[in-house]
């Protein structure tokens, strides 16, 4: 064959696989949502082995196990300030598509206020809330301090510190709340994570931490902490004897809303879809067990709809509280 | 129940076929992950946790430990290859280690590092058996105090790390601490530095800033010198590229120190391999009978680091499986990964689960084995490819580079932050700055004010806080003194002027 026809074939063979190619990529929409050949990709805004992460993996690990969504799931973490940059992605990034969830915590709320991001919760589509997480009060079982109250007395005449994961975090903002109520101050102390908190416990570099039960059942059970105190409405049974900070003459209730949403502009009838699957989720007991209260987690299931308004009330809130240390930005 | 016995408990978990070749897949993962600039260990444990959970817990472990510590020996490679330290702690590596390969003697360097990175990691482990529980208390005892005064002590060493000029040491350091300021505060809980945008939010990452200072500095050098040489002439024998037992002897008491000091440093979480690796550095360089030799191909200087970084892994594992706590970025993950699989971490775990923390131990000698005669089998191939002319390395360099660094950031800021630090470095180059200490600067920084304002904050004495806790003292005491010494030592050689010896100037430190 001459060089020519050699070239002609080899474009019209090229153009013959092109066309197949676009017609095979055009086959696959139209489908019924959802589509099981798809992933659902999970963006974690945070970093991996952490909290959020945590709830991801094992949400998508059960919704495939219990049969829910048959989809596979993937993860992707995208941690950085606070949960915006990877909230920031997800809102742009994934916009209409019904193939991507994030899991839900502060960062629709305090970025905002701060300044640091442009969206919220009003810019996502809330499907469940599904958990609130509990803050304990910790002290190192070798400090002399063994109820709130010593706390609060010490504070009096004395510097008492407290451990927290930065200036502005929900642990900040409930040692400010309890300072209020007490009528004291405390020395908060920032670290860059929950791990460096109950080390500096650990070392008794601090008087007290504020953390959630998950963090820090090893150190509990192993006997090397001391729970004081719960900032929750009643006791959770994770750790049954330890009184409520209500109980304990202090009226603070402080929980970590835990939740999942999907992208904004995704179609109506795929987020019902997602809103019944994780309603599902949260019925069915093995989720109580693995999760719920392996963590220490209370069970809070809101649909979407309710979570916003329970947002609006906790937004207005955490506003108020950045706005007294100065953080929330100039409107 | 005794060590041995339960190590042997041990051997029986990790040598079954199943674990064993998990244990070399995540070491080949390792290898890769460390050796890519960019796709960190930590995101590599991450992305494959899920694939574990159709295992045992241990053999899970097995292999993502794998994958944490192989990425040690994998950043070597691409550090000694193509002057691309793949995370912090390889950035030592890099240093005098290029240095070697541009003479041709890579794969002296890569075996030497590979050879150390082995008896360090195996020591570490041994450490991490027999002194892990007694370690994890005196690593609690670290407070702020005391990670401040190792901060002073890390940054005071860098300015001497750099050979020709003490004050260009200095302003590199001092640029890279005002580089580590951009970003979120955590004490004031405000944003520093912004430039007008969000992007710098997080601060300036280590990773860009290295990749470009070091890999993208040194494309466009080449560029710029025209140089299209290739780093190994000619043909080579097998032979003649492996390292020889003089090469070991010389740097034997290198690995050695390396390694103990890696693993003490290693088990102090947040500090880690990267501080091991510099500390390693300094102290070799000090203890040198050719100091000057270090910047330009010094052995031990690849010697010291290398085992100084393996052992600093197995020392960040005694925090994370004795008291449950993290040490670093890759144990956080790996934290998580056994509460996903049920278990929790802390005293409680070699007790009730000693089949796992014992299983875990000695898959590691197992994976240090695997990894060593992985490594030292593929120099060969690793200086074939330095056969290739500069010019095509360029090209591959810039590349890993870019790639690297959108892979970890998956942010155009990003790599444009590393195209920037690439030119800084290219003039910085030219003037004859050293780049090392920006980077370290850029790690070291933001812990130091960290922790200082830490300090004060609990402290209620103020700034006496240093220097009433011992080992924040000690650790003070010790940077006063290599801040000193070139001054003392210069005190007493003046006393007994030698013949015919001129008065030089300053030496450089």
């Amino acid at each position: 064959m001459n060089r020519v026809k050699k070239t002609r074939i080899g474009v019209l063979v090229a153009l013959v696989l092109t066309v197949a190619l676009a017609l095979a990529g055009c086959g696959g929409a139209g489908g019924s949502y959802p589509d099981k050949s798809k992933p659902i990709t999970w963006n974690v805004p945070y970093a991996p082995g952490g909290g959020s992460d945590n709830l991801a993996r094992v949400a998508g690990k059960m919704l495939n196990d219990q049969k829910i969504i048959s989809n596979t799931m993937v993860y992707e973490n995208r941690p950085g300030a606070g949960g915006a940059t990877g909230m920031t992605h997800f809102i742009e990034a994934q916009k209409g598509s019904p193939y991507a969830l994030m899991t839900v915590v502060t960062q629709v709320i305090t970025p905002k206020i701060r300044g640091d991001a442009k969206y919220n919760y009003n810019d996502v589509t809330l499907i469940a809330r599904i958990g609130l997480d509990e803050h304990l009060i910790l002290v190192n079982a070798q400090s002399p301090y063994k109820t709130v109250k010593d706390l609060v007395e010490a504070a009096k005449t004395k510097k008492v510190t407290v451990g927290g994961t930065g200036t502005g975090a929900t642990d900040h903002l409930v040692t400010i709340t309890l300072g209020k109520v007490a009528g004291v101050q405390f020395a908060y102390v920032p670290y860059q994570s929950g791990g460096e908190v109950t080390t500096a416990l650990l070392g008794s570099h601090v008087d007290f931490i504020i953390s959630n039960p998950n963090e820090a059942l090893g150190q509990i059970q192993s006997g090397k902490f001391r729970s004081v105190g719960i900032a929750a409405d009643k006791r959770i049974d994770m750790v049954k004897d330890v009184p409520t900070l209500k109980e304990q003459g202090y009226d603070v209730v402080f929980q970590l809303f835990r939740g999942i949403a999907a992208p904004p502009g995704i179609p109506e009838d795929a987020r019902k879809y997602l809103e019944n699957a994780f309603k599902k989720l949260v019925e069915d007991p093995t989720y109580k067990k693995e999760y719920l209260d392996k963590n220490g987690i209370t069970a809070a299931y809101q649909t979407g709809a309710d979570f916003k308004k329970y947002l609006d009330e906790q937004n207005q809130m955490y506003e108020k509280l950045l706005g007294e240390l100065g953080l929330a930005a100039k409107k | 129940m005794d060590i041995f016995s339960s190590l042997l408990t041990g051997f029986s978990v990790a040598l079954t076929p199943l674990n064993i070749t998990l244990a070399l897949a995540g070491c080949i993962m390792g290898t890769l992950i460390g050796a890519l600039p960019g796709f960190g260990p930590p995101a590599g444990v991450a992305v494959l946790l899920p694939f574990t959970f159709n295992w045992s817990p241990v053999s899970g472990l097995i292999m993502l430990a794998g994958v944490y510590y192989g990425a040690m020996y994998g950043g070597t490679i691409t550090s000694v290859l193509l002057n691309i330290p793949g995370e912090s702690a390889s950035v030592m590596t890099a240093v005098d280690g290029y240095q070697l390969a541009r003479k041709g003697r890579a794969g002296v360097a890569l075996g030497i590092a590979a050879l150390g990175s082995f008896v360090a990691g195996t020591l570490g482990v041994v450490f991490l058996m027999a002194l892990g529980p007694a370690l994890a208390g005196f690593a609690i005892k670290f407070g702020p105090a005391e990670y401040f005064a190792l901060m002073v002590l890390g940054l005071t060493t860098i300015s001497g790390l750099t050979g020709t000029s003490v004050l260009k040491g200095l302003g590199a350091t001092l640029f890279g601490m005002l580089v580590s300021m951009a970003g979120l505060d955590i004490v004031s809980g405000r944003a520093r530095f912004m430039m007008g945008t969000d992007a710098l939010l997080d601060g300036i990452d280590f990773l860009p800033a290295a990749v470009g200072l070091f890999g993208l500095a040194e494309v466009f050098e080449n560029v710029q010198v025209k140089s299209n040489f290739a780093m190994i002439q000619g043909n080579i024998r097998v032979r003649e590229v492996l390292p020889k037992w003089k090469d070991w002897a010389e740097s034997q008491w290198a690995v050695l120190r390396g390694a103990v000091l890696g693993f003490v440093v290693g088990v102090l979480p947040g500090a880690g391999a990267t501080v091991a690796s510099f500390l390693s550095y300094a102290l070799e360089k000090k203890l040198s009978r050719k100091p000057e030799e270090f910047g330009h191909g010094a052995l031990a200087g690849v010697a010291g680091p290398e085992a100084a970084n393996n052992a600093a892994s197995a020392g960040a594992f005694v925090p994370l499986l004795t008291l449950g706590v993290p040490g670093s970025g890759t144990t956080a993950v790996l934290l998580g990964a056994l509460i996903m699989y049920g278990l929790r971490p802390g005293p409680a775990l070699f007790e009730e689960r000693p089949d796992v923390v014992w299983g875990l131990i000695a898959s590691m000698y197992v994976g240090n084995v695997l990894l060593v005669i992985l490594n030292i089998a593929f120099i060969p191939g690793f200086m074939w490819m330095l056969r290739k002319s500069q010019t095509y390395l360029n090209a591959i360099v810039a590349v890993l580079c870019i790639i690297g660094v959108y892979a970890q950031t998956v942010s155009l800021f990003d790599v444009g932050v590393a195209v920037a630090f690439g030119l800084l470095g290219y003039v910085m180059r030219r003037l004859n700055y050293p780049a090392a200490p920006i980077v370290l600067a850029l790690v070291l920084g933001p812990m130091a004010e960290t922790a200082l304002r830490q300090a004060l904050i609990i402290s209620s004495t103020g700034a006496l806080i240093f220097v009433t806790r011992p080992i924040s003292a000690t650790l003070l005491a010790a940077a006063a003194l290599y801040l000193l010494s070139p001054v003392a030592v210069r005190l007493f050689t003046r006393r007994r002027p030698q013949q015919g010896e001129p008065r030089t100037p300053e030496p450089s430190a």
